[in-house]
């Protein structure tokens, strides 16, 4: 009957909120909220109503505090990254030994093997490919689980499926989720950012939108350009000029409010821009690499000959940066100018080892910086993309969509490290062992969080919406 | 009803809740089965099978599980034979095919465990288990609570408010009488009274125009009216105002931004690559006219509904077009998916969206929880849900011409009541001028014949003759040679090749045919034998060889080559058609030279063979068939005196001594056996033997007549389809189809009949084939773009495909889009199969083979479209391994057989068969035209088309005939001028078939379980009244919606209105008015005002009057401190509530502060400015920064690049119905009004055109100064700035000028200051708050 208790009148006046707002920063009041919300945690609604990115009380206490997503948009190839596969080798180029569902091209191949090699590594022997021998160095500290599975064989579907839990438009994006759910430990930037690699993923900006969130907890996409979020640069000619007229106008609106009476709405909107000028004086910095040692710039391959291992280092670099101020979830887009992002429906060769070179050292150095400055115990580093390939060829040179099985690796805090989970069949072709839905990877994400999936909702619709909608299990076996 | 508490319908909401708790029953007193199972087999089971189901299965399927799923139980043996909710989950007969087996096996409908597959050994088990009988031991079932929860509805409906009716509740009293000014306000007022609060006082005037101006039109007032109204103390000065705002066409735009929010209104497609959805403005046009001409709100939801279906749809007041069917494009405004992996999921998601949208805009409930389960909290179950979807499964969409739609179905129903009643008319003139020629037919083919064996010959100069080269009538390839087995040794008859190759035309009895039976085998099924067939050479003497030619369309592999020394200088291929056809061959560049013929044959399996029959050297030019120069002058005058002797009328014997010599060849000729009579040179007559002889022949082609194969399915014929249930999408394929005897009419007087139909067809006729778009309409995407197909498209009745080998019998040019699930972005890579082109043969039959083999099980109907400028015929589609043998068409001989077997034995016997042949079959268009065979009709469509062999020459006969056929046809043509030609086009419903919906077990489309009636809801009377009739049903459905039984659709508009005004809805969740929604504040007054909106004859125009003449509307919006204690949310109103503006009105108030503002209506978006960083797929082209002036909702919205401004300020992403806004506050929305250089350039524009202004330039400065600060404050606030804030700009002016390095004297003047402080008015929150 918990729904009923929503439209228990708010007893604090509007005086008494504004008092408490009127001293913070970023003291922003989301009428959104107030209408019709069920808050995340339980807290009481004004609490969460006041700053959209104050930090919020977890349901339990986290294992992390932020999250990294590396998006490998296009769908990777399993069985040439993480799950190797025999008895492709032995079968390749025969007729394909599994029934064969439905793929997006409708243009089967024969039975193909990987095009590289696979090595263990590390203590736990992880065998990882040839396509990524940086990364391979850090699968002590990753769980890889090789049984994940999305209910789409298109790029839109699965991304908005990956990213929202639901497979069409409109739905919040997972970092919009964590944004609300949580806040953010930043106060002057977006909780959630989206580092623009160069592609953004089919379906487009949806894919980190905050559907019926409210705006605020929306993807911030950030460009690696002078002016990397829109409207972020003054257009007066100097910090004065424009520190005049926001001046008269707090003064303005202030005078104004006090005129006509308290009205919450308006105090929050005035104090907005407060917030707002201090993100347009925090942004410029954050993409200023000058501070960084060359070290540094080496190990994420900023100085590599490889103009898109360069792209993708910066971003991993700010993406660093970005956890350092305490931004909640930042998410990595591919760079474009590899032919295709992962979506190697022919050339398979090329296409993976252009995207593979693109990103494997930057993850590395990502993940060996983190470690070394202690934060990768309390971040979530996950890569995957919106579904797998499939193990038999399309045409001849290439892989078609499988949302049958496909691997997913995360790193950090609160997983096991050096192990696998799941499996696919001898191909690799469907989860067959522990399958992992889309759902059940929401589930674990928010629950290492510290929040249940169960508990984290918005009303819209007059429903209690969740990132994990009905669905949803914590895989518990990966966790630490 | 009690008043008394601040949450009306408490109590019942929660008698509700405990209504809807589960009806707890359990089954756990089912007899157990009693078959005797052996010891090991039980010892099996205790060992191997339970531990694995209480292991692997029970926390699911178990009477202990938490909550069961599926509504199975494997927990005894009765309930796993019983099975869930997708039937038993076993299934002895077929072990294999048990559901329980095929779901441990991961098998399409279930892959059970969820978690991960079973071991192989442990599915063994199972199945071992299964192929046993499902030994267990007799014992008494478990006990639990696992349950399905029971559905009651009527509980569920009497227990929630807003199913009740809408009852007109009497006025509440009131203590301050003087207050009210219109009867809403006493409903408000008595809940303050009641409170012991008191309403604010009346806003400030100042405030009232700001307020109305924007909330009615969206635009604030100009100085002029803000002056003018300020200055205005009548009494009824406010009434004017909103009187002149309700007339504004800016109303339309205003509203109709609201409306588009609950239709998901956008121009693109979203997915991938965010296709353009075309032409969709009309609609967003649409909604802004209804909205201006305060449509009453039943028609407007009628037209959304059904505007396709109305018998009198509702006119365009000065321009004429259709207006209700641009109504029913709301449902075609949704995310659309192209190349969906499973095509069905996509439609079933597609539909959900449409019922979703649907149903939360016009009835206020979330229907659409109810596709997976009967809906959780409401009166809703899910057949409710699934009795909507088969409304969809009927309707289909469209663009529709909607500019000419009316005027056009108009003509083409006046031109078939006008056919109608011409055709007897004609049929017995044409008849008229034959009879007398009829009367002596077997004068003119005998004098025919005669007259040819005794021609002089030509003249010198005449043209050469024909030379039939080779027509392997010897019955042997005489000296031309063959290589490989293709041709065998000699030429083929039609008994020595594969029956299934029907009729292949040949002339005479010999031809070539490389698909044959060789050595005793049929070789369809490879043409696996390869070869060639040389000529002789021979030297060019004319300019064309003619042959007839068949077989396969292989370029150089099954071809006719033309070669000198070795080397091909010409070639041609067959079609794809075992039937031979005429063709050429141009040999003019080789006059003089030697060459010789190739018939090759390199190609195996399909299509891998050739046929050539009767190869002649000729003069003639392609297509030419009636050769009228044939008889040189000297010829021709003989015949003319030998016709006089005989008393004929020379120039019909001209006539056929002519058309005998032409045809002689022709088999396709009615008259060709008496042509083939034609004797030697010098003879006068054939022999009888000559005469048996040809009758032998003629007999053996009697002999077949074409059916379609046993094994064929009949998908549509058009002998049967009733009337109404012929769809078309507009008026070209006609109102019906065109039915046996029916005829087509020329614009010739002396030959009016140009057809008469002899099998059922679907016809697009050719006066429709100029049918074209108006430029600057938008294609569809894809494939389907790339067709005409607006009006000129005919839909089918829906089937089932079987095995997906789909044959269709078309005449004429087309398209043929295969709708499967509704599939319509047909852009690759799959589905591509799904539209197909033809072109016209030459007005031949041909079949169009579509392959839906990948649809096997899924419903679809085809949309064919006609194509050039022949009229597009559509006889029969059939579903068949392969193409069936074409049916007879032609004039043949076999047509005459038929009517009058021939049995003569001397050529003047013969003569009057033919006579009487022909007289029968004239006699039974007149009398019996429905009963005319295809032959019969063939004939009859011959003999029309021949006016010169019957009446031509006789100048009599045919001046009577034009008295009859001249004024028809002169006012069929004034008819035909009236046709438009030229149209817009508007995204729009069509209806199709009846279709029921299945209803698809939890959501899942692979569980179907029989399908439901389409109706209305239930809890509405909606099972009383099932959809009825041939087509969708909709506008049934719409009555429905809008009949007393439904209280919704009047109680949910009026309550968007109220929170258009109010910012919340008297039921704050306006677009869900169930359980889970939110109580109504003041639930008389939602009922006083339904009723009166359906009173005031549903006007949205007077409603919005109403309400805005209230006392509670101008209240000012300052709470005081008291009321503010006891309605701390001001749920009670005792203040109006400040609003922040939309996103839309933000950016239109700049506009038309700047000037800048174009109050254009109406159109084609304008493409939104782009800023770097919106990049993706689909990107569009970019459009100019100020959106060239236009209003917000003129703006194209495309779903994957939303304009960032409006988003950011709210605007809803189009993916649902959105009835309230979300009010956000964010740092973005700051920035952009801080940073936006569209907001930084309006400001300088606004700027520019204050110190443009003269008339203060005589001022001081300071006057000057003052005068126009309060001209920016007037236009932005509707009032002047008060002392303090013009102290704070004079201050401003100097920090600013020291800044910016102004000298002092000229601050007040310069640009810089006066943008800065435009910009500084903008970013203040009264800007962009309604107080």
């Amino acid at each position: 009957m918990s729904h009923c208790h929503r439209f228990s009148p708010v007893t604090q006046s509007r005086r008494q909120m504004l008092m408490q707002c009127a001293n913070g920063f970023g003291a922003v009041a989301l009428s959104a909220l107030m209408a019709d919300t069920k808050v995340a945690s339980g807290a009481p609604i004004r609490r969460a109503a006041l700053n959209p990115f104050e930090p919020r009380q977890p349901h339990f206490k986290p294992a992390v505090k932020q999250i990294i997503y590396l998006y490998m948009d296009g769908g990777p190839s399993q069985v040439d990254t993480f799950d190797p596969k025999p008895r492709l080798e032995k079968e390749n180029g025969k007729p394909f030994g599994m029934k064969i569902e439905p793929t997006q091209f409708n243009n089967i191949g024969k039975t193909l093997k990987s095009l590289w090699d696979f090595k263990p590594y590390g203590k736990s022997g992880t065998p990882v490919s040839d396509l990524f021998p940086h990364i391979g160095q850090h699968v002590d500290d990753m769980v890889v689980i090789r049984s994940m599975t999305s209910k789409f064989s298109e790029h839109t579907n699965a991304n908005y499926f990956l990213h929202t839990g639901i497979g069409i438009q409109g739905r919040p994006s997972m970092g919009s989720w964590v944004t609300y759910g949580l806040g953010s430990e930043c106060q002057d930037l977006p909780g959630y950012v989206v580092l623009n690699g160069g592609l953004i993923p089919p379906g487009g900006q949806d894919n980190f939108n905050s559907g019926f969130l409210p705006a605020s907890y929306q993807g911030s996409v950030f460009n690696s350009s002078p002016q990397p979020v829109a409207n972020i640069r003054r257009t007066e000619a100097s910090d004065l000029i424009q520190k005049n007229k926001l001046d008269i106008l707090n003064r303005l609106d202030r005078d104004r409010l006090q005129q006509r009476g308290a009205e919450s709405q308006i105090e929050s909107a005035i104090s907005n821009y407060e917030l707002a000028y201090r993100m347009q004086m925090a942004v410029p910095g954050l993409m200023d690499l000058g501070d960084e040692t060359k070290a540094t710039l080496d190990m994420y391959g900023i100085n590599d000959k490889f103009k898109n291992t360069q792209t993708f280092g910066r971003n991993c670099l700010v993406a660093r940066r970005l956890i350092e101020k305490g931004v909640r979830f930042v998410e990595l887009t591919c760079p474009g100018g590899n032919g295709d992002r992962w979506d190697q429906h022919a050339n398979l060769k090329d296409g993976h080892t252009k995207n593979a070179l693109s990103v494997d050292k930057p993850i590395a150095g990502l993940l060996a910086d983190l470690k070394q400055r202690g934060l990768l115990d309390s971040t979530l580093v996950i890569w995957s993309g919106e579904f797998g390939r499939t193990p038999f060829a399309q045409g001849s040179n290439g892989r078609d969509h499988n949302p049958f099985g496909f691997s997913l690796w995360m790193a950090g805090g609160g997983i096991k490290g050096g192990m696998t989970y799941g499996a696919t069949d001898e191909y690799g072709y469907k989860a067959i062992d522990r399958k992992v839905e889309i759902h059940d990877l929401h589930a674990t994400m928010l629950h290492l969080l510290g929040m249940d999936h169960t508990k984290m909702t918005f009303r819209f619709s007059s429903r209690d919406m969740r990132l994990t909608d009905v669905h949803g299990n914590v895989i518990h076996e990966i966790l630490a | 009803m009690p008043f008394a508490t601040r949450t009306p319908y408490w109590p019942a909401t929660c008698l509700a809740l405990l209504c809807a708790l589960p009806a707890l029953s359990t089954r756990a007193d089912e007899p157990t089965d009693t078959i005797a199972f052996t010891a090991p087999q039980l010892e099996f089971f205790e060992k191997e099978v339970r531990p694995l189901l209480v292991q692997r299965c029970y926390s699911c399927h178990s009477a202990t599980s938490k909550k069961l799923k599926g509504e199975l139980r494997l927990d005894s043996r009765a309930a796993v034979l019983r099975g869930g909710d997708t039937g038993p989950a076993v299934n002895f007969k077929k072990p294999s095919a048990s559901l329980l087996i095929d779901a441990v096996n991961y098998g399409d409908l279930y892959q059970m465990p969820p978690a991960g597959k079973l071991p192989a050994a442990e599915i063994a088990t199972l199945v071992r288990w299964v192929e046993m009988g499902l030994p267990w031991p007799t014992e008494k079932g478990p006990t639990g609570t696992a349950t399905v929860e029971e559905f009651d509805l009527a509980s569920r409906r009497q227990s929630h408010w807003s199913w009740r009716p809408v009852v007109r509740p009497a006025l509440p009293t009131i203590q301050d009488a003087d207050w009210p000014r219109q009867d809403l306000d006493r409903f408000i007022l008595s809940r303050l009274e009641k409170e012991g609060l008191k309403p604010a006082p009346r806003a400030e005037r100042h405030h009232l125009i700001r307020r109305l101006h924007l909330d009615l039109t969206g635009l604030p007032p100009t100085l002029a009216q803000t002056t003018a109204f300020l200055a205005d103390e009548t009494p009824d000065a406010y009434e004017a105002l909103v009187d002149r705002l309700l007339k504004s066409p800016h109303f339309g735009e205003r509203w109709g931004r609201h409306w588009l929010d609950l239709v998901r209104y956008a121009e693109s497609r979203g997915h991938e690559f965010d296709y353009n959805a075309a032409n969709v403005h009309q609609y967003r046009d649409y909604v802004i006219r209804a909205l201006n001409a305060d449509l009453p709100y039943d028609q407007f939801v009628r037209e959304h509904l059904a505007g396709d279906l109305l018998p009198n749809p509702r006119s365009h007041a000065t321009e004429g077009f259709n207006e209700s069917i641009l109504g029913t494009g709301f449902w075609f405004l949704g995310e659309w998916v192209h190349s969906p992996v499973d095509i069905r999921q996509d439609e079933l998601d597609r539909y959900d969206n449409m019922i979703d949208v649907m149903c939360k805009t016009f009835l206020g409930l979330t229907v659409s929880c109810a596709r997976c389960h009967d809906h959780k909290f409401d009166a809703i179950t899910q057949k409710d849900y699934y009795a909507l979807a088969g409304y969809l499964q009927s309707s289909g969409y469209r663009q529709v011409r909607f500019d000419t739609l009316q005027t056009n179905l108009k003509v083409a129903r006046q031109l078939a009541s006008f056919q109608e009643k011409a055709q007897p008319l004609l049929v017995t003139a044409t008849a008229a001028a034959r009879q007398k020629t009829l009367a002596r037919l077997e004068d003119y083919l005998l004098f025919s014949l005669q007259t040819i064996g005794t021609l002089p010959a030509p003249h010198a100069g005449d043209p050469s003759k024909d030379v039939v080269f080779m027509d392997f009538e010897g019955g042997t390839y005489g000296d031309w040679k063959t290589t490989g087995t293709a041709f065998g040794d000699r030429p083929n008859t039609a008994k020595t090749i594969g029956k299934h190759q029907g009729d292949v035309s040949p002339a005479g009895k010999f031809f070539v045919n490389s698909h044959s039976l060789r050595n005793g085998t049929d070789v369809r099924h490879d043409d696996g034998a390869r070869g060639k067939l040389t000529s002789p050479p021979f030297t060019v003497n004319h300019r064309y060889i003619r042959m007839l030619v068949g077989g396969g369309a292989h370029r150089g592999k099954t071809c006719i080559n033309l070669m000198r020394d070795d080397k091909i200088v010409g070639t041609l291929t067959g079609k794809n058609n075992n039937r031979m056809e005429t063709r050429w061959l141009d040999v003019g560049p080789f006059r003089g030279q030697l060459l010789s013929i190739e018939v090759v044959d390199e190609v195996t399996g399909a299509w891998g063979n050739i046929g050539l029959d009767h190869v002649v050297f000729t003069d003639q030019p392609p297509g030419v068939r009636r050769p009228h120069q044939q008889l040189a002058a000297n010829q021709q005058a003989h015949v003319d005196a030998e016709a006089r002797k005989a008393k004929l009328n020379p120039a019909i014997a001209l006539a056929w001594t002519r058309h005998l010599l032409a045809e002689r060849d022709n088999h396709n000729d009615p008259f060709y056996n008496w042509a083939q009579l034609i004797p030697a040179a010098g003879n006068s007559l054939p022999t009888d033997e000559a005469v048996r002889k040809q009758l032998e022949t003629w007999k053996q082609r009697v002999a077949t007549t074409w059916s379609l194969p046993e094994e064929a399915r009949l998908l549509v014929d058009y002998a049967t389809l009733p009337t109404p249930e012929f769809k078309t999408d507009g008026p070209a394929f006609g109102p019906s189809p065109r039915r046996v005897g029916q005829i087509t009419l020329s614009p010739d007087a002396k030959s009016p009949i140009t057809r008469i139909f002899g099998r059922a067809a679907a016809v697009r006729a050719a006066d429709w084939a100029r049918l074209n778009h108006q430029a600057g309409q938008q294609p569809d995407v894809g494939a389907l773009g790339k067709f005409i197909r607006s009006g000129q498209t005919h839909r089918t009745p829906t089937f089932t495909v079987q095995h997906g080998s789909v044959h269709i019998l078309v005449r004429g040019g087309g398209h043929i889009y295969a709708a499967v699930d509704s599939h319509a972005v047909i852009q690759g890579p799959l589905h591509r199969v799904l539209t197909t082109s033809f072109k016209n043969n030459e007005g031949k039959l041909q079949w169009v083979t579509m392959n839906l083999a990948a649809y096997r099980d899924h419903r679809v109907h085809l949309e064919i479209t006609g194509a050039g400028n022949a009229p597009t015929e559509v006889l029969m589609v059939v579903e068949v391994a392969r193409a069936p043998a074409l049916p007879d068409d032609r004039p043949d001989p076999l047509a005459i057989a038929r009517l009058q077997p021939p049995q003569a034995t001397s050529a003047a016997i013969l003569a009057v068969t033919y006579r009487d042949a022909l007289k029968r079959v004239s006699e039974q268009l007149a009398n019996a035209p429905g009963k005319l065979t295809p032959p019969e009709a063939a004939l009859l469509t011959w003999i029309h088309r021949h006016p010169e062999l019957f009446y031509l020459g006789d100048p009599l006969a045919t001046a009577e005939l034009e008295k009859v056929s001249g004024p028809l046809i002169a006012s069929r043509n004034q008819l035909i001028q009236q046709i438009q030609a030229t149209s817009r086009l508007a995204p729009a419903m069509l209806d199709g078939s009846a279709e029921d919906e299945f209803l698809l077990i939890r959501g899942n489309h692979k569980a179907t379980n029989g399908t439901i009636p389409r109706r209305f809801l239930e809890a509405l009377n909606g099972k009383n009244k099932p959809a009825t009739g041939s087509g969708s049903g909709r506008l049934e459905l719409a009555e429905h919606i809008l009949s007393d039984v439904n209280p919704y659709v009047s109680r949910v508009m009026v309550n968007r209105i109220w929170h258009h005004l109010f910012g919340r809805g008297i039921v704050p969740s306006t677009n869900n008015f169930g359980v889970l929604g939110q109580r109504p504040s003041h639930p008389l007054l939602l009922d006083h005002l339904a009723s009166t909106f359906k009173q005031d004859g549903w006007s949205i125009k007077t409603m919005i009057k109403t309400i805005v003449l209230s006392q509670s509307y101008q209240m000012s919006s300052r709470s005081n401190s008291r009321a503010e204690q006891a309605d701390a949310t001001n749920l009670l109103l005792h203040h109006k509530p400040v609003r922040r503006l939309e996103g839309e009105i933000i950016r239109d108030q700049l506009l038309a502060l700047s000037g800048r503002l174009d109050t254009k209506m109406y159109g084609p978006s304008v493409p939104i400015f782009l800023t770097q960083h919106m990049q993706g797929r689909g990107r569009p082209g970019n459009g100019p920064l100020d959106g060239n002036g236009r209003r917000s909702i003129y703006l194209s919205i495309r779903r994957n690049f939303l304009h960032p401004m409006l988003v950011t300020f709210d605007m809803p992403i189009p993916f649902n119905s959105i009835g309230r806004r979300n009010v956000s506050n964010v740092p973005a929305q700051a920035l952009i009004l801080m940073n936006d250089p569209f907001v930084v350039g309006q400001t300088e524009l606004w700027a520019k055109r204050l110190l443009s202004d003269t008339r203060w330039k005589d001022m001081p400065p300071q006057e000057r100064f003052h005068a126009r600060l309060e001209e920016l404050y007037v236009t932005a606030f509707s009032r002047p700035p008060t002392v303090s804030e013009q102290e704070q700009f004079a201050q401003f002016i100097v920090a600013q000028g020291k800044a910016l390095k102004i000298p002092a004297e000229s601050q007040a003047d310069d640009l810089r200051i006066w943008k800065d402080i435009a910009h500084i008015l903008v970013n203040t929150k009264e800007f962009i708050f309604i107080d």
